[in-house]
């Protein structure tokens, strides 16, 4: 191999360590680290006799002994400098996991390629691999199609190059004994790598293709995978020891606080909006049962699909989305109405999850529409959008003025009436009691809203309920303190228990302005929380009720700014700006706003195809081409007529043996055609023989020289 | 008038031996369809690399991205290459063929130089090559049994080959060496030619069957190996000195002595009553034909468990080493030699003619190499006959059999050199090392 594979590894080595300086920002050591081993490898001659283990004069055993030491070593110390780094009141486990362990694959690659230059070691591909996976999933590169291609194509690019020397090199290391005239290799020498770029060049293409494909498919995959698994994850995160690293799916109670004290400072939304957002909606459960909230609608209750409870609603998008989006994501929106009625006053509130935490979509309660990536969303009978939004993407909600109505079904209002029989006794008596002077429902739920706040302190303390006992009743019956999932679950029931509907909410409270950029919001894990929304009869609406000590519902009111009176007049507005920019300016604000990645996934994009093509027509003009390889063109004629004979006797049972002359088959297709000369018509027999002679001319004429008469 | 309209003149019922031919079509199909996912499944097995194994298991990590992990790139990139990569891994499979340049013999477990012309018959180039012979361990006994496949047989002795490219219709010629330890009439072993393109990630097979013979002669026995060895040397050595110097000069008479002469004895009384300088004369020997017979059975009373069996083909081959030994010492000494052996028809070897030149010598050689055993009696048969036809001409016949009766040897002045196995118990590496000469006259 005549490359200089000492430097190739260094560079594909190199891209990693920068990768992961920036990610983890630990510029100083790591750098630090693979220049110090560029200049080890540098300073290293090769041997003659190829590359041995780290201690050429030690034996094998004693040199795998050192290196495992020293590799041992080094993560030990990694780990513990790590740990220290992140040592601090929010520390996060899982991110403190992956810094170490994405460190320890680099400087273990390192160390390979320092002990090991020119061929490195097939150990250096899945450490390489895992340096990149864990830098990307802690926030390395961006989640946007373009920079994922960029990681794609890089990737190939990169694991081609290692694999070639790594796997290439310990053949290349055994060459045997040549005998050809050494003009003949140089010839073709240039061949192996065009042809290698060209494979290359088909991989990276393959890549971006199945990187938009993937792109494209992903997000219905995924709310189609989260819906089936939805009880599992519950459980799962019911038992996860870690709070706070995915969003809060489950309905159990404890699991929202969990969820806060579980590495509390993590931001776990962003939302641009002009007036603080409040509360955004992510769950809305209906049935309570042992301390666990479940959705009727989800596929554990069949028995409610079957039933007359209103189905889940498939729409489809209206059209493209209008609103301009403050993070430019370079791909349109399509905008979904969740509600008939149009309404004229709209507040847009832009939110960007966590794609990490898991795909859901956080609304407030007045959303009369979405804009989102998807092709059609499936909205559940309490207006969450349950399936059909990419939530990598950011996502725009419509907030009306008013609250849509709705008229409740016999089904529905039953499910949210229900009450357990087996707590039904404690939760009744306590409502009665509070209840007892107020007569509807929005009376009943400020009545309720006021024991709490008068009679119970709020707390994050963990509660141990008597074994046999609901947390719920134990909660009504000593008045503990406690947490916003008590509350709430307390308040839904006791409600339900007086006669009005009522459903248990979860998402978050959004009241934290961004220090970075005006109208930017952040929620963080300790801003989840639990909420009651319950239906007024009269007013045919759902209202919030917030029963929480110290806590005040709040929400997008669309008087409290400029409202976007209309999307015609918003993208009128746009395009006056643009037209207001100079050409000038738009250059300008372009390479501004241009990514590290943009230039190289420019450069993949648009020199791929050229240069395959080029590579192709070269190739094909060498190897390929029909006049270069078929010879004569008598020859390419008469082969021709013979597999035109062939295919037409090949029906018939008759085919040609290999091994087999011409004349002999023409012996064979006589006799066929005299034994078995019943079943044929008479013409048929003749043309069979005259098939036969022509097979004989055919040959005579071959060996002449000549071109064969064509078959009639 | 067009193969449709041609057709359509022919009844519409085609003959019982179609149908049967397209229902074994059909079934053949059938089957294989059935079986397609394992041989899918055992061929992207067999294919993988340290590279694709990576890359696979890369691929499964990054499934999570169906959980929100933001690995979509690294799914597409490693996708891409598990695919794209075996499929022009595939298309890239390189298509050989292969001629040999080989001596027609060689030693038994000395050095074989071989010359392999390998020349790529596909459209495409062949790329990342790597070619050997196949190692003996990896040399599958189920198709050949009859080749070298009874264990470890052979040796590769030279390095794999290792090629980046090789351009459609062009050829390569690459020296190997490989060493045979059993004699025998063998073919070489399959060349493996492995393909690593691209970039690593996959390997493809290609088995060539080495389909060219070699004779394997049995390795010459040398005075360095033991004592024993040295013994039957020396007793054919003293055979053939005593033959062919010994009491085969002839006194032809004196003349007076010139200048130039070749003197081989002085005749001091006939100087002396002449007073002129005369030599005797003596005419060269006689003898110019050795018959070297080759008993290659294993007597009456051989045992028929494993380990005797073992012991006997072992003793056969040390007879066949003196034998070769006995060829190379004789024609070296330019005496023509007749070679019989007794797993050989008698009216074949009749017709075979004295040997002198080194060819003919390679040839005897070739034919101890395809030498097998025989029943005794059918030995003995031959024996018979060979010895009647050989007449009054110096023989020695070479044998392992401690009950080889002559009954016609005494007269005719027949040697019997015998490797006795008498001694071979308790010797299990080198059998042949505690094995004695009898010289019988």
């Amino acid at each position: 191999m005549k490359l200089n594979t000492k430097g190739l590894l260094g560079l594909i080595l190199w891209s990693q360590t920068l990768l992961l300086a920036s990610t983890f920002r630990s510029w100083l050591a790591v750098v630090s680290a693979a220049a110090l081993a560029s200049v080890l490898v540098a300073a290293r001659n090769r041997p003659s006799g190829g590359e041995g283990n780290a201690s050429p004069g030690l034996p094998r055993w004693l040199g795998w002994v050192i290196v495992t030491l020293l590799i041992a070593t080094t993560v030990f110390i990694i780990a513990i400098w790590r740990f220290a780094n992140q040592i601090g009141d929010d520390i996060n486990p899982v991110y403190v996991a992956v810094d170490i362990l994405a460190h320890s694959a680099m400087f273990v690659s390192l160390i390979i390629w320092t002990l090991r230059p020119w061929r490195g070691h097939l150990a250096m591909l899945p450490l390489g691999f895992i340096v990149v996976l864990l830098a990307i999933a802690a926030g390395g590169a961006s989640t946007s199609l373009a920079a994922q291609t960029t990681v794609a194509l890089a990737s190939c690019l990169g694991f081609s190059i290692g694999s070639q020397i790594i796997l290439g090199s310990e053949q290349s290391t055994t060459q045997g004994l040549r005998l050809d005239r050494m003009h003949s290799s140089e010839r073709s020498a240039w061949l192996a790598p065009m042809f290698s770029l060209l494979t290359l060049s088909i991989l990276m293409m393959g890549t971006s293709v199945i990187a938009n494909a993937t792109n494209l498919v992903l997000p219905t995959i995924q709310n189609r995978l989260q819906e089936q698994l939805k009880s599992s994850f519950d459980a799962v995160g019911e038992q996860s020891v870690v709070g706070g690293t995915r969003y809060v799916r489950s309905g159990r109670i404890g699991s929202i606080r969990r969820h806060m004290i579980g590495n509390p400072r993590e931001v776990a939304l962003q939302v641009h909006c002009q007036v603080s957002p409040g509360y955004l909606r992510g769950n809305v459960f209906d049935l309570y049962r042992g301390g666990r909230w479940m959705d009727s609608g989800s596929a554990e209750f069949t028995q409610f699909r079957t039933s007359g409870l209103e189905r889940d609603r498939n729409i489809l998008p209206s059209g493209a989305g209008t609103v301009p989006l403050q993070r430019n994501i370079n791909q349109t929106l399509q905008r979904f109405s969740l509600v008939d009625q149009s309404p004229l006053q709209t507040i847009p509130v832009e939110v960007h999850n966590d794609p990490m935490k898991g795909p859901m979509l956080f609304l407030p309660l007045a959303t009369h529409w979405i804009e989102a990536r998807g092709r059609e969303i499936v909205v559940t009978n309490h207006g969450v959008v349950r399936l059909g939004v990419d939530t990598n993407r950011p996502y725009v909600a419509g907030v009306g003025t008013t609250l849509p109505t709705e008229q409740l079904s016999d089904t529905k209002r039953e499910i949210s009436l229900d009450v357990s029989p087996s707590i039904l006794t404690v939760v009744q008596r306590t409502a009665e009691t509070v209840c007892k002077s107020s007569s509807t429902a929005p009376a009943k739920a400020t009545a309720i809203s006021k024991y709490f706040n008068s009679q119970y302190s709020y707390s994050l303390q963990g509660i141990e309920t008597p074994p046999g006992v609901d947390p719920l009743v134990h909660f009504l019956e000593t008045q503990h303190d406690a947490h916003c999932e008590f509350f709430a679950s307390a308040t839904t029931l006791m409600l339900r228990s007086v006669g009005v509907p009522t459903r248990y909410v979860t998402g978050y409270v959004v009241d934290e302005p961004s220090d970075e950029l005006a109208g930017l919001w952040v929620a963080r894990n300790q801003d989840a929380h639990a909420w009651v929304e319950a239906f007024d009869e009269q007013t045919g609406r759902w209202f919030p009720v917030e029963s929480t000590p110290g806590r005040t519902y709040q929400t997008v009111e669309p008087d409290q700014q400029a409202v976007v009176a209309s999307d015609f007049f918003s993208g009128l507005l746009d395009r006056g700006d643009d037209e207001n920019e100079t050409w000038i300016g738009r250059v300008i604000s372009y390479f501004v706003s241009m990514r590290a990645t943009d230039p190289l996934l420019v450069l993949f994009r648009f020199t791929q195809l050229p240069l395959f093509l080029l590579l192709l027509f070269v190739l094909w003009n060498r190897y390929l081409k029909p006049s270069r390889n078929a010879g004569d063109p008598t020859d390419i004629q008469a082969r021709k007529m013979l597999r035109q004979a062939d295919r037409r006797l090949r029906s018939l049972a008759l085919v040609r043996h290999p091994s087999e002359t011409l004349y002999q088959f023409a012996d064979r297709i006589d006799q066929v055609a005299s034994v078995d000369s019943l079943p044929y018509r008479a013409n048929a027999i003749e043309r069979l023989t005259g098939t036969a002679n022509w097979y004989r001319a055919y040959a005579d004429a071959r060996y002449q020289g000549r071109l064969p008469e064509p078959i009639r | 008038m067009s193969g449709a309209a041609f057709l359509t003149h022919l009844d519409a019922k085609p003959p019982a031996k179609g149908r049967l031919e397209r229902l074994r079509r059909l079934s053949r199909m059938l089957g294989r369809a059935i079986a397609s996912p394992l041989r899918l499944f055992l061929s992207v097995r067999r294919s993988m690399t340290g590279a694709s194994v990576t890359l696979l298991i890369i691929c499964i990590v990054t499934l999570n991205i169906v959980w929100g992990y933001p690995w979509v790139g690294m799914f597409s990139a490693c996708l891409s290459m598990l695919l794209i990569g075996w499929i022009i891994n595939r298309i890239m499979r390189p298509n050989l063929s292969f001629n040999f340049t080989l001596p027609r013999s060689a030693p038994a477990g000395q050095p074989i130089s071989i010359v392999l012309h390998g020349k790529n018959q596909a459209k495409l180039p062949a790329m990342d090559l790597k070619i050997t012979f196949l190692p003996a361990a990896q040399h599958r006994r189920r198709k050949r049994a009859s080749r070298i496949g009874h264990g470890p047989s052979y040796r590769l002795l030279s390095t794999p080959h290792s090629l980046a490219l090789i351009e459609p219709g062009h050829r390569v010629n690459l020296a190997s060496s490989i060493a045979i330890d059993q004699r025998g009439i063998h073919l070489l072993p399959d060349i493996m030619v492995t393909s690593h393109f691209p970039f690593q990630l996959f390997q493809s097979f290609r088995r060539h069957p080495g389909d060219t013979q070699i004779a394997i002669t049995p390795r010459p026995l040398t005075g360095d190996e033991d004592a024993v060895a040295r013994g039957l040397l020396d007793a054919f050595g003293g055979w053939s000195h005593r033959l062919l110097s010994g009491d085969a000069l002839d006194y032809t008479g004196s003349r007076e002595y010139q200048v130039g002469m070749p003197v081989r004895r002085w005749d001091f009384t006939s100087w002396a009553r002449l007073g002129r300088p005369i030599v005797r004369e003596f005419q060269s020997p006689s003898i110019q034909l050795v018959t070297l017979i080759v008993d290659t059975s294993f007597g009456r009373t051989a045992s028929t468990s494993p380990s005797d069996t073992q012991d006997q083909y072992q003793l056969l081959e040390r007879v066949l080493s003196l034998a070769a030994s006995a060829i190379l010492t004789l024609t070296q000494r330019l005496v023509r030699v007749r070679l019989c052996l007794t797993s050989e028809a008698t009216q074949d070897q009749a017709s075979t003619m004295p040997m002198l030149t080194p060819s003919d010598c390679e040839s005897m050689l070739i034919r101890l190499a395809a030498a097998e055993p025989v029943s005794s009696e059918l030995a003995d048969t031959r024996l018979s006959e060979m010895i009647e036809q050989v007449g009054r001409t110096p023989t020695m016949i070479l044998t392992s059999r401690s009950d080889l009766s002559l009954a016609n040897g005494q007269d005719t002045g027949v040697t019997v050199l015998r490797v006795d196995p008498a001694h071979r118990a308790g010797v299990n590496v080198m059998p042949h090392a505690t094995a004695s000469p009898l010289i019988l006259d």
